[in-house]
């Protein structure tokens, strides 16, 4: 494993074990604190962004999601993983919401044009990359963008990322697979339409 | 492969550099969208029930535009709101909002369609639901006590 990876997924792993343990305090409380909502409103917003490459709809299924986290807490169990319990309600918010927003016509704000202008501090030669990296990601499926993002990019395992998406860990790898070579060809490509 | 799928060998240097930064990219973003959540909170604490109102957006049949609070009471408005029902409690805006729907004319207490949008009724809450013209929109009136 390489530095920056490895360095992402202690962050991730950090964060995590707050929630985790903030969720369980809650659990016993019999509803989920503000500290804990506070806590997976990020994450909330991240994985819908991922999950529908749209901005607009994502903050919409973010919002919904902890709605559906406060009315629905006592349906986690504590045997599993609070993160992954809460990665479901987010995807199963984003496919009902996804079903309505497909009668709209409006364009919205895609995943690419959220993350630029791009970091400054980057390389010029970086910054391309990005540029086509978010690119890539955006015309990936939604389960390989998924994967992608939960695996190299946040650090997650193979085996939590497949939990969180309900899938077998060989699913997710045929996934993973395809969407870095995809990314991996964009970049040769060097632009991604 | 090993247990994290770690593939990032096979990526070059800047690819690395650029992968973390699109990491970064993304939590930037997203952290941007929790504030943005966050601080619709903050601006409804406080706010009494009566308040609570969840406006579902007219503009372009684009998803519900809500306030975002933490009281049981905007939960449910949320909740409504992403369920398409437009929640008035404020009398002035009932006249508006339900037109021809009257309580006279086209109340509906029954309270089965409420079920569906998954609002936490108390038992001391009294709801009514009235159909409106546009199909889209179900209007809720909160009655409380004093009403």
């Amino acid at each position: 494993m390489n530095e920056d990876h490895a360095t992402r997924h202690q962050d991730h792993d950090r964060a995590g074990a707050e929630v985790e343990e903030l969720a369980r305090v809650d659990r016993e409380r019999g509803r989920p604190s503000e500290e804990l909502l506070a806590g997976i409103r990020p994450l909330a917003c991240r994985w819908a962004l991922v999950r529908t490459g749209d901005g607009d709809m994502s903050e919409d299924v973010a919002q919904e999601a902890l709605v559906r986290v406060v009315r629905s807490f006592e349906t986690w169990s504590r045997e599993g993983r609070f993160t992954t319990w809460l990665y479901r309600v987010v995807a199963n918010t984003a496919r009902d919401m996804g079903r309505r927003a497909k009668r709209e016509t409006e364009r919205r704000a895609r995943l690419s044009a959220l993350i630029t202008p791009a970091n400054p501090l980057l390389a010029p030669e970086a910054q391309t990359v990005l540029r086509t990296l978010a690119q890539a990601m955006e015309s990936l499926s939604p389960r390989q963008r998924v994967a992608f993002d939960l695996v190299d990019l946040q650090g997650y395992s193979g085996a939590e990322a497949a939990a969180m998406q309900q899938m077998n860990e060989s699913t997710l790898r045929v996934h993973l697979s395809r969407a870095r070579a995809s990314v991996k060809a964009a970049i040769r490509a060097g632009s991604v339409t | 492969m090993n247990d994290r799928m770690d593939g990032t060998e096979a990526w070059s240097s800047e690819e690395r550099e650029a992968l973390a930064a699109l990491n970064s990219a993304l939590d930037d973003w997203a952290g941007g969208a929790a504030t943005r959540l966050g601080q619709s909170e903050e601006e409804e604490e406080g706010s009494t029930p009566d308040s609570a109102v969840g406006r579902r957006s007219r503009a372009g049949g684009g998803h519900p535009s809500v306030r975002v609070g933490t009281s049981r009471w905007v939960w449910g408005a949320l909740a409504a709101a992403a369920a398409g029902v437009l929640l008035v409690s404020d009398p002035a805006e009932r006249s508006r909002e339900t037109g021809s729907a009257t309580p006279e004319g086209g109340m509906d207490p029954r309270g089965v369609a409420l079920e569906a949008t998954g609002l936490d009724v108390a038992a001391d809450e009294t709801f009514l639901l009235v159909p409106t013209r546009d199909p889209d929109i179900t209007v809720v009136w909160i009655l409380n006590d004093a009403d």
